[in-house]
């Protein structure tokens, strides 16, 4: 066995990367919802057992696991109220941030369930509880995203 | 042994090069097939399991808890499985032990991958099996271990090419009959010979395609199976078994593993001559020469007599020994967990007499599935009978 | 009574996203610790020679190295040096990349059983230097190194092994 103070020059780690690249489908009921958004439209859907409206509306109930079609679909107001909130100052990998992102979660009236998406107001401007609106990206950007909202902001 | 175990319920996917679906909504497409073809509600299931390989394919990290709703798992104890292309029959035999230990009455098992969200291709997600620090820098890809193996494979037992070609051939073809196949097609060992040599020996059409799908099986405990049919299959034998990692270190020519699998699963069925008493077999297929290596670790022929089964016909569906009468991962398609668990799901319908244009010609009392997986390490089997 | 669901995208549909999708290329960089077996493994390499270690109890050689025995379950710490020639265990000739793009010149992979190890104890590494054609199973191959000046305590310090 070779002693330890032969030994050179430690080697400890290996460097290197894992190729990932997603695409993901937005499936039969995202993409019924998306399709709404391009059009300017909130889509929820309905579960008439649960009685529980779900935004982003899904393919199934997941309570009692009954399918929900097209015919599902309702329009809902573009009105909502803001449960919670918060303000981030730094990006992913820790950069500082000019500006924060703030980033809140809206009960969209009519519907049972949270809407993530950004904040458009400042950060001074902003109550849990406030009534929000969503503003649309113009119409030829709009592509069936969830970016096809820029974001949320106060209605006075 | 605890209590007998019986699957009541079965459902999947048509598997699909790519699928419009998100995994939840093909993993619920399977779910709710499962639960409707036995008469159960969502209300009537205690657990779920849910088997599917690496986050990597779908790409999403905690790929178990994402699925979870799809799979009918919402406010139920849960878990996920996961022993590589193992999965789908390990899965079984989790749900199995949930009801044979008496924790719960019925179980769902939910198998599901969505390997097209992998870009480009979905090989790349595999490149990590390569040990990262002696293996990887070589440039490795996947077909290599396989190649590798079927190489070891032909040279230590003197098989031709030409025989193990039978394997897509006849997989290939029963799959016409399977209607949710993928690439089911009638082929000549010629075809599979000319194709595009892609790591040799492994050709084009010795390889099954990556999918998108998913399948789902009910399982009940003896006392409510046939609250839900009147025709429960019982779960008579499980087994798994691991290899070392250093696949470096042995030799590549014989699953040792699969018998250790096999061996636990007979045991537990009381099964003494598996050659006489198992009537189908689905061995795993992602590429043709591992039925026949399979067939072999599963003690079902001697070493390197599994290419003479296929030669004198008997594995075809009206043969002595019917091997993968659905086509198989070459035929049916390879989402990597659910295609294991499409093989236990035509050992289900097989002995139900549910197989339609499938059917073996033979009377089966018993059967049994294997799927395989990891770095050529994992072997996991499930006996059913009737 | 049964269904089967999923909606195939065909190719064309794919090809000029014919449906509502987000894609993502993730930023996976690591640093993976060697640990202690492989890091003296390429300490060797480095220096021109494979190491191996022995189990103390059934006391066979491995490579590569490892801390344990997987069969015993014991420490080891006995490392051993091999030599750089062995034989072809199994060989592959690769046409395709990871990606499943068709590479100009093929590559050989090959489990290759190194000379001083127990019998069947192998690493996975290239053949070249032969026509692919002449390439057999155990075929006697010996290791080609980088310059020493190149190695730098990887496992491609070997460039690849050829017949000898």
């Amino acid at each position: 066995m070779e002693q330890k103070e032969n030994r050179k020059k430690e080697i400890i780690h290996f460097f290197g990367q894992l190729p990932v690249e997603s695409l993901y489908t937005a499936g039969i009921a995202g993409e019924r919802f998306l399709l709404g958004l391009k059009e300017g439209k909130f889509l929820a859907n309905y579960c008439p057992d649960c009685d529980f409206v779900f935004l982003p509306p899904k393919l199934y109930c997941e309570f009692c696991f009954r399918e929900l079609k097209e015919e599902d679909l309702k329009e809902i107001e573009n009105k909502g109220i803001l449960l919670s909130y918060t303000f981030t100052h730094i990006d992913t990998n820790g950069n500082r941030l000019e500006n924060p992102i703030i980033v809140g979660v809206i009960k969209m009236n009519g519907t049972d369930t949270g809407f993530v998406h950004k904040l458009l107001n400042k950060i001074e401007d902003i109550e849990i509880g406030m009534e929000v609106e969503a503003v649309f990206a113009p119409k030829e950007r709009r592509r069936g995203s969830i970016n096809d909202i820029v974001g949320f902001q106060r209605i006075d | 042994m605890g209590r007998r175990v019986a699957i009541v319920g079965a459902g999947m996917t048509k598997f699909v090069r790519r699928a419009k679906e998100t995994g939840k909504e093909l993993a619920y497409y399977a779910a709710k097939a499962a639960l409707d073809s036995c008469g159960a509600k969502l209300k009537d299931i205690d657990a779920v399991v849910l088997g599917s390989a690496p986050d990597t394919f779908d790409g999403v990290h905690m790929k178990g808890e994402y699925l979870s709703c799809g799979a009918g798992a919402f406010g139920k104890p849960y878990l996920r499985c996961y022993v590589g292309g193992g999965t789908g029959v390990f899965s079984v035999a989790v749900g199995w032990y949930y009801i044979a230990s008496g924790i719960f009455d019925t179980c769902l098992v939910v198998c599901e991958e969505k390997m097209s969200s992998y870009q480009p291709h979905p090989q790349g997600a595999f490149l990590t099996i390569f040990d990262h620090t002696t293996e990887r820098p070589l440039g490795p890809n996947l077909l290599w271990i396989f190649a590798l193996e079927m190489q070891r494979y032909m040279q230590t037992y003197g098989i031709k090419k030409e025989e193990i070609a039978l394997v897509a051939v006849k997989n290939k073809k029963n799959a016409l009959d399977h209607p949710a196949a993928q690439i089911a097609q009638e082929i000549t060992v010629e075809d599979v010979l000319k194709s595009e040599v892609l790591c040799y020996p492994v050709q084009r059409l010795d390889v099954s395609p990556v999918s998108d799908g998913a399948c789902a099986i009910v399982m009940t405990n003896e006392y409510l199976a046939r609250r839900f049919t009147d025709k429960p299959v019982w779960v008579s034998g499980v087994g798994w078994c691991l290899d070392t990692a250093y696949w470096t270190n042995r030799d590549l020519c014989y699953p040792r593993y699969v018998e250790e699998a096999a061996r636990m699963a007979y045991k537990m069925a009381g099964i003494r001559n598996p050659r006489r008493e198992i009537d189908v077999v689905e061995p795993y297929d992602p590429f043709d020469y591992k039925e026949l290596h399979h067939l072999e670790g599963l003690l079902l022929c001697d070493r390197g007599e599994a290419p003479q089964l296929l030669v004198d016909g008997k594995t075809q569906r009206d043969g002595e020994l019917p091997v993968c009468p659905s086509g198989g991962l070459l035929g049916v398609g390879n989402p990597i967990s659910a295609a294991g668990l499409m093989k236990v799901i035509e050992i289900f319908w097989q002995l139900r007499g549910e197989a339609g244009k499938r059917q073996i010609a033979k009377k089966a009392k018993r059967g049994l599935a294997q799927a395989w997986g990891d770095l050529m390490q994992v072997g996991t089997v499930v006996i059913l009978e009737v | 009574m049964k269904n089967f669901f999923a909606t195939p995208l065909r190719d064309e549909d794919f090809k000029k996203k014919n449906f509502c999708y987000e894609t993502w290329i993730g930023n996976c960089f690591y640093a993976w610790d060697c640990g202690k077996a492989i890091g003296r493994y390429l300490e060797g390499l480095k220096e021109g020679k494979i190491l191996g270690v022995k189990c103390p109890k059934c006391e066979r050689i491995m490579v590569p190295p490892r801390i344990f025995c997987e069969w015993c379950f014991v420490l080891v710490e006995d490392f051993v040096e091999l030599k750089d020639t062995g034989k072809i265990n199994t060989f592959s000739i690769s046409y395709i990349s990871w990606d499943m793009k068709r590479l100009e010149k093929p590559q050989i992979p090959a489990v290759i059983e190194i000379d001083g190890a127990s019998p069947g104890y192998g690493i996975l590494h290239l053949i070249s230097e032969v026509d692919p054609k002449d390439v057999k199973v155990g075929m006697r191959v010996k290791a080609v190194w980088k310059e020493e000046k190149e190695r730098e305590g990887k496992i491609t310090d070997i460039k690849y092994f050829r017949p000898y």
